[in-house]
């Protein structure tokens, strides 16, 4: 994305108004440009303003306990919860901090604006208590797993130990409600590093999950090859 | 925007706090900015339940993500309401998705979508702000804002080209701030 490209998106993404694919390339050149970063603040800053026209209501008294309650020392963060998800969360943060933005939440995932709230949104779906596991497995060797919210719809895939694919092939991921598989999304393996993939859905709907080999860079609308890992939903009949 | 207002730098100190974990700070910063997070996702989603839910993810995020906060990218709280808003657009397209019939077919006409999310504004203050811009940039920022809808499909909706949308976009906002310069400050936080 050139700068006067950029320059021509920052009102949008101040309003919250970019799809998915314009936040990454607008978040990719606002890293680097000081101009946009500047104009972005003042144009949030006016954005921010529109917040207050709908009419204010307090919100129940329930919320403030159960919010404070989550985040009050008693309740601290929970030890992990899955044995192959110990020392995963720091791995994480670390990863996600050093700035692997381009693995987090593609295609119809949720874009998260902020990186470090992109590594405490996955913190938080780590070590969540109301997070659900689902460990895939099949022809391919490797590690991987979705951890998803069933109440905010909010996933991600772990993956680690998966074959580097050659040029022109990535891995895609399917959920599976009907007939017809939905995708969530491509993803690369890296050689050694832990790969996390968004995944946004109402996990409810499915039954099961699926990683197939597809053409690159975008994959297919239905797969062509066979799934080489799958895994069901809990309560999935 | 540059007010100089001390409960902004106040609010600087508060995430700075909350950043080492202090949930004391937190609390002045929830007590501060539950009405207007609950409110303006109340006001996007027309739910109350959803709202509760939208707050709570926010107010997490702040817990978890206040050391990410960086004034050279606004003010304390803009960063908090562009986070509720950031939240509530979310919401807003998820429920969007699953609802069956697409939303083109159930709003005959765009007069009436712009006139729903512009239903959802009752701050006077806002109110006169945006009386200040023309019809066109009114109806790209309430539709942006409020509607949750991007860019592309506002272009679609409107049958303006998008350029001709990010335009008015930019100068909307750029007309809002000085209709809000003149209204003056608001009190609420």
């Amino acid at each position: 994305m050139t700068h006067e490209e950029a320059r021509e998106f920052v009102a949008a993404y101040a309003l919250d108004a970019l799809a998915p694919d314009e936040v990454l390339a607008f978040e990719a050149h606002l890293t680097a440009c000081e101009q946009c970063r500047q104009d972005l603040a003042e144009l949030r800053n006016v954005a921010a303003e529109l917040a207050t026209g709908p009419s204010q209501v307090a919100p129940p008294e329930a919320l403030r306990a159960q919010i404070l309650s989550a985040v009050r020392p008693a309740s601290a963060r929970p030890a992990a919860r899955w044995p192959w998800m110990a020392g995963l969360a720091a791995a994480a943060a670390l990863i996600l901090l050093l700035g692997a933005q381009d693995l987090w939440f593609q295609r119809r995932t949720v874009t998260l604006t902020h990186v470090v709230e992109q590594q405490s949104q996955l913190l938080g779906l780590l070590t969540s208590p109301s997070s659900r596991e689902v460990g895939l497995a099949g022809a391919a060797r490797g590690s991987v797993h979705l951890v998803f919210n069933p109440v905010t719809h909010q996933g991600v895939l772990v993956a680690s130990g998966l074959q580097p694919l050659g040029p022109g092939r990535v891995y895609q991921v399917w959920l599976i409600a009907g007939p017809r598989p939905e995708s969530a999304g491509v993803f690369q393996a890296g050689q050694t590093a832990t790969t996390f993939v968004g995944i946004g859905g109402d996990f409810a709907r499915y039954r099961a999950i699926a990683i197939s080999v597809e053409p690159g860079p975008g994959g297919s609308p239905q797969p062509t090859t066979t799934p080489i890992l799958t895994g069901a939903f809990p309560g999935a009949s | 925007m540059a007010g100089g207002r001390v409960q902004g730098d106040d609010d600087g100190a508060l995430l700075r706090s909350v950043a080492q974990g202090d949930v004391r700070a937190f609390e002045t910063l929830y007590d501060r900015y539950a009405g207007p997070v609950y409110s303006l996702a109340r006001g996007m989603l027309q739910d109350a339940q959803a709202a509760q839910e939208v707050a709570q993810d926010v107010f997490l995020g702040i817990w978890r993500g206040a050391s990410a906060f960086d004034v050279e990218r606004g003010s304390p709280r803009s960063w908090i309401l562009s986070l509720a808003h950031h939240k509530s657009v979310d919401a807003v397209r998820r429920l969007r998705r699953h609802v069956a019939v697409p939303l083109s077919e159930t709003m005959t006409d765009d007069a009436d979508v712009v006139s729903e999310a512009i239903r959802k504004v009752e701050s006077a203050r806002v109110q006169v702000a945006l009386g200040a811009l023309s019809a066109e940039q009114r109806a790209a920022l309430v539709l942006a804002y409020y509607g949750g809808y991007t860019q592309r499909e506002i272009a679609d909706r409107t049958g303006a080209p998008l350029g001709t949308v990010k335009t008015r976009m930019r100068d909307g906002l750029l007309r809002l701030r000085s209709a809000l310069e003149t209204a003056g400050k608001e009190t609420v936080p």
